[in-house]
């Protein structure tokens, strides 16, 4: 009996709250069909069709008064009054689409990019390891000062002794990433330790992990298969511990087990882990500052990322003290320091990327207030009659509330649509600038943070108006008079914060703008060589053939073969490029003399070692001399340096005339044949950079190289045939990194194409929000002028002078903030000096003025709309309002 | 007291009652009731289709629209399993109700010591 009461129960209700409609409709037919009966009844007891008509009514009684008493019954009024509420609402904001719009837009890109920054601050900052106290867990780096602070990775001769004697930390662990070909396709893993899985708490899905005696050399080769790898390659096989895995080169491993997903956050992409093996030489103390390894450090509880830096850093310096190591002489200059932390560089970016948007947020938010404001004011009117209907507050607040519910949840949608598009454009930088790092998505905490903030903004936007014109005894006793001492600081409130918008503007546009113009004036340098057409694949000889005398061969015969291929028009190659500086290679100073002058000059040198072509097939051009004569070893060919290398240490002297020596003063000696243009090899803008030393290695083994190919093929059309033509020397080799030349000189400028998008964003953004602001204010104004607007028609005043007053205020209130960007704007040159290139004061006056208009154009556009409307002010109605 | 004038709860039972023969329209119910109480009961239109309304919603009955006898749609109603169970319980409690204060009300006064 109580279930089947409470189905029917629900059942009714339901159909009441789906149908009020169809209810409503049999009510008044029922209705209708009642007073004809009524009628027809009373007519058959001889009354006249009036007399019938008359008596059937009043037998009925208020038949609205009873629909409302049957309405009751149906439990359902406060949703269809919602129903009700919610048409009128939609009705309206369609009707008003300029509003609408505006709230709408302003609202999804504040939103929007709060949830974007917010979910990479929590991807990266917040929350960036999903492992047990992952606020324990730090990385170690290695800090070379004098380097711009370049940090590197740890050595096993370090992590030895910190693990010994380094009690700030409770354990640590060890990785290493590499890549394997397997089928043709290059695939990352990553070497692990056997404490590596324990340390992050992770136990295998399938199987075991590694164990210390698979470290030790000469052991079994064993692997772990990630959680993504087992399942897309190995279709979830519960069978497939024991397998054996062959590469292209180097033993095959065995499959001991499969790691959780979760480990995968570390390192992005990696397919599988190996035990890391230790050999001989990286045990060997003089390794110890060839830092090669990721050290994972977990903090003992209570202790500081700080403490623990300084823990290490005082480890280091008494071992440098004890054991001085004869090549650390060199290193005089560079004090070693070591850095303690998430392993993440735009931590600081990010937050202050945060605390920008929010700001945007509250920017965004007060302009639909404003805006919000105006449109209260209209519909002052309607709620003033439905309260004097006897509607109470709380229906008030309810239809204002579901005006704004309906703005905030559609900017929310909104919203969600820009955060996805802008996390898939960042996710393009964020794997190039930090390659380990997984792609950022959306996630549950960027929903919620999205649903809080549309929320907390649905009620706001709803009951501040509200409670103004509540105040204000607006809709009490409804007038037009507004209460002056309200507005007044009202106004300079607002006023205020339109002038602060438009300087943020005009400081972000200009920032913008420069920027764009240093990027466009950065691709456009002359690199030096034709960077278009050259194709570039590094190739491995060692690895096939162990045997250093077949190198100069096989290197020839690959060329051959690539010259083949139709399309290529020359090859040459350069070997594995190296700078020659204090932090990666163990070197003397150059040494240099001419005919009176002897010289000894510190690094960093970039050294190309390249074949016998290079010049020609690069398209550099020599200023000076022949170029290489490559009849015998590279010293006997002489060597090519670039004008960097003459501007810095030849001065004044004849080039052709010195000789250098890559080992100081000892020799051997080797003549320069030859000085090159300047080719800028790392990125455009490195215009003063690293002189290059080319030295010829035609008639020298070199273990890998890479090869150039100038051709007019895109690179996807040529890169087959380049491992086809190398199959056919040796099926083992391959080719890796291909690469066309322009694509990673681009790749060089990712950093400045993404501080340059991100502050261009974020100058559209602030130019749309001062347009919405300085729209909203106006509005706002010329609403509440209504009568003094009114009052001027009426004695006399014309159109154009309405148009002109309304206008005036606009334009003040952006040359006033025009005033304050310019000062913030001479602040933010200085701050982005480093970032421009070939700017000259020229560039930044026109940058200054174009904006300005820009944005004097824009405030004007505005300005327009609120302006039309105070000239089509009807006297008559707002007068009579009064 | 309910304030269509019966004694409560007995509207809904006679409305049930009348419509446990064979669905009838809100007009139909009245002049039911009004017949079968030799005309001494005049059910009210005021309070009639707040309780059909009501009785609809609790699902003692449904409503279907239907054309009537003089053709026009009107709205039948006709009892639900639920409502028969209702009438049901509701009858014999009317019965037994209706015995007891029969009783009280034919006493002798002696019999009131």
């Amino acid at each position: 009996m109580k279930l089947l009461d409470i189905l029917y129960r629900c059942k009714n209700w339901i159909t009441g709250l789906f149908q009020p409609l169809r209810l409503e409709k049999e009510l008044e037919i029922e209705m209708q069909h009642h007073l004809a009966f009524s009628k027809e009844h009373y007519e058959r007891e001889g009354m006249s069709s009036n007399a019938a008509k008359k008596a059937a009514l009043e037998g009925f009684g208020n038949v609205e008064s009873l629909k409302e008493d049957c309405r009751d019954s149906w439990g359902t009024r406060m949703i269809n009054d919602f129903i009700r509420d919610f048409r009128y609402s939609t009705r309206l904001l369609l009707k008003n689409k300029i509003f609408s719009c505006t709230v709408i837009l302003t609202l999804a890109l504040c939103i929007g990019a709060n949830a974007t920054i917010f979910s990479l601050l929590h991807r990266i900052v917040i929350s960036p390891l999903p492992f047990y106290d992952s606020d324990r867990i730090v990385q170690v780096f290695n800090v070379f000062q004098g380097q711009r602070q370049k940090t590197s990775n740890t050595s096993w001769v370090q992590y030895s002794q910190f693990k010994d004697k380094a009690d700030h930390f409770e354990n640590f662990a060890l990785s290493q990433l590499g890549y394997k070909v397997v089928n043709g396709e290059e695939i990352d893993f990553c070497r692990v330790d056997a404490e590596f899985f324990e340390f992050f708490g992770i136990q295998p899905l399938l199987g075991r992990f590694f164990t210390e005696a698979e470290q030790v050399q000469g052991s079994e080769h064993v692997m772990v298969l990630t959680y993504t790898e087992w399942k897309n390659h190995y279709l979830s096989d519960p069978n497939v511990i024991g397998k054996k895995v062959e590469f292209l080169i180097g033993p095959s491993h065995t499959i001991i087990g499969v790691a959780p997903k979760r480990i995968e956050s570390l390192y992005h992409g990696v397919r599988f882990f190996t035990s890391l093996k230790l050999n001989a030489v990286a045990l060997n103390p003089s390794t110890r500052h060839l830092p090669n390894l990721d050290l994972w450090a977990r903090l003992m509880p209570e202790v500081t990322r700080e403490q623990a830096r300084l823990q290490l850093e005082s480890l280091e310096s008494s071992y440098i003290e004890t054991n001085n190591p004869g090549y650390f002489e060199r290193w005089k200059n560079y004090p070693r320091h070591f850095d303690v932390g998430p392993p993440h560089a735009l931590q600081s970016s990010l937050i202050f990327l945060q605390i920008a948007t929010l700001f945007l947020l509250l920017l965004g938010s007060v302009n639909v207030l404003n805006i919000m404001f105006v449109r209260s004011m209209q519909r002052a009117y309607e709620l003033s009659v439905r309260y004097s209907f006897g509607a109470r507050r709380i229906t008030l607040a309810r239809v204002m509330l579901i005006e704004s519910a309906i703005l905030s949840s559609l900017a929310a949608i909104a919203a969600l649509g820009i955060t996805f598009i802008s996390l898939t454009a960042f996710n393009n930088y964020l794997i190039i600038l930090f390659p380990n790092t997984q792609p950022v998505s959306l996630t549950g905490a960027t929903y919620l943070s999205i649903a809080g903030v549309t929320f907390v903004l649905g009620i706001l936007l709803g009951l501040l108006p509200l409670s103004v014109m509540w105040k204000s005894k607006k809709i009490q006793q409804y007038s037009n008079i507004r209460n002056a001492s309200t507005d007044k600081k009202t106004k300079l409130f607002t006023n205020g914060l339109i002038t602060t918008q438009i300087a943020i503007t005009f400081t972000l546009l200009v920032g913008a703008l420069l920027l764009i113009k240093s990027l466009q004036n950065v691709l456009h340098v002359d690199p030096g060589f034709d960077a278009e057409q050259i194709v570039r694949g590094n190739i491995n000889i060692r690895s096939v053939y162990k045997d250093r005398n077949e190198w100069i061969n096989i290197r020839k015969q690959v060329l051959d073969k690539m010259e083949e291929i139709p399309g290529v028009h020359s090859t040459t190659y350069e070997s594995y490029s190296m700078v020659v500086s204090s932090k990666s290679q163990v070197t003397d100073d150059f040494g240099i003399r001419g005919g009176s002058f002897e010289d000894e000059v510190t690094p960093p040198i970039f050294i190309k070692l390249v074949g016998r072509n290079y010049f020609e097939t690069m398209g550099i051009r020599m200023k000076e001399g022949s170029g290489f004569n490559p009849s015998g070893d590279a010293i006997s060919s002489g060597y090519v340096v670039d004008e960097n290398f003459v501007d810095r240490y030849l001065q004044g002297r004849d080039s052709l005339q010195t000789q250098i020596c890559r080992e100081g003063l000892q020799g051997p000696w080797g003549k320069i044949v030859g000085v090159a243009e300047r080719a800028n090899f790392f990125g455009l803008a490195n215009r003063d950079g690293t002189p290059v030393v080319y030295i010829c290695v035609e008639n020298n083994p070199t273990w890998r190289f890479s090869a150039l190919l100038v051709t007019s093929r895109p690179l996807n059309a040529i890169t087959n045939d380049m491992r086809l033509k190398l199959e056919e020397i040796n099926p083992r080799l391959h080719l890796t990194d291909i690469d066309s030349l322009k694509t990673s000189l681009g790749d060089l400028h990712m950093d400045r194409n993404a501080v340059t998008k991100v502050t261009s964003a974020f100058a559209i953004l602030a130019l749309i929000l001062s347009a919405v602001g300085i729209f909203g204010v106006l509005a706002y104004e010329v609403k509440r002028k209504e009568t003094e607007i009114g009052i001027r028609k009426a004695i006399g005043a014309d159109r154009s002078k309405i148009l002109g007053l309304i206008l005036r205020q606009g334009v003040l209130k952006t040359l006033t903030g025009l005033l304050l960007g310019l000062i913030a704007s001479f602040l933010l040159t200085e701050y982005l000096e480093n970032m421009l290139f070939d700017i000259d004061t020229l560039d930044i006056e026109r940058t200054y003025i174009v904006t300005g208009i820009l944005l004097l154009l824009i405030a004007t556009l505005a300005s327009m709309l609120p302006a039309i409307k105070a000239t089509h002010v009807n006297p008559m109605v707002s007068l009579s309002s009064e | 007291m309910a304030k269509h004038g019966f004694p409560q709860g007995t509207l809904e039972m006679m409305i049930m009652k009348v419509i446990s023969s064979g669905s009838h329209h809100g007009w139909g119910i009245a002049q039911k009731i009004h017949l079968l109480s030799d005309e001494a009961l005049k059910v009210e239109e005021g309070s009639l289709y707040p309780t059909l309304s009501r009785m609809q919603r609790q699902g003692l009955i449904e409503g279907k629209m239907a054309p009537s006898e003089n053709n026009r749609q009107a709205k039948f109603y006709k009892l639900t399993p639920l409502g028969k169970l209702q009438l049901e319980e509701e009858s014999k409690k009317w019965e037994s109700m209706a015995d007891a204060i029969a009783r009280v009300m034919s006493s002798s006064p002696e019999s009131q010591f």
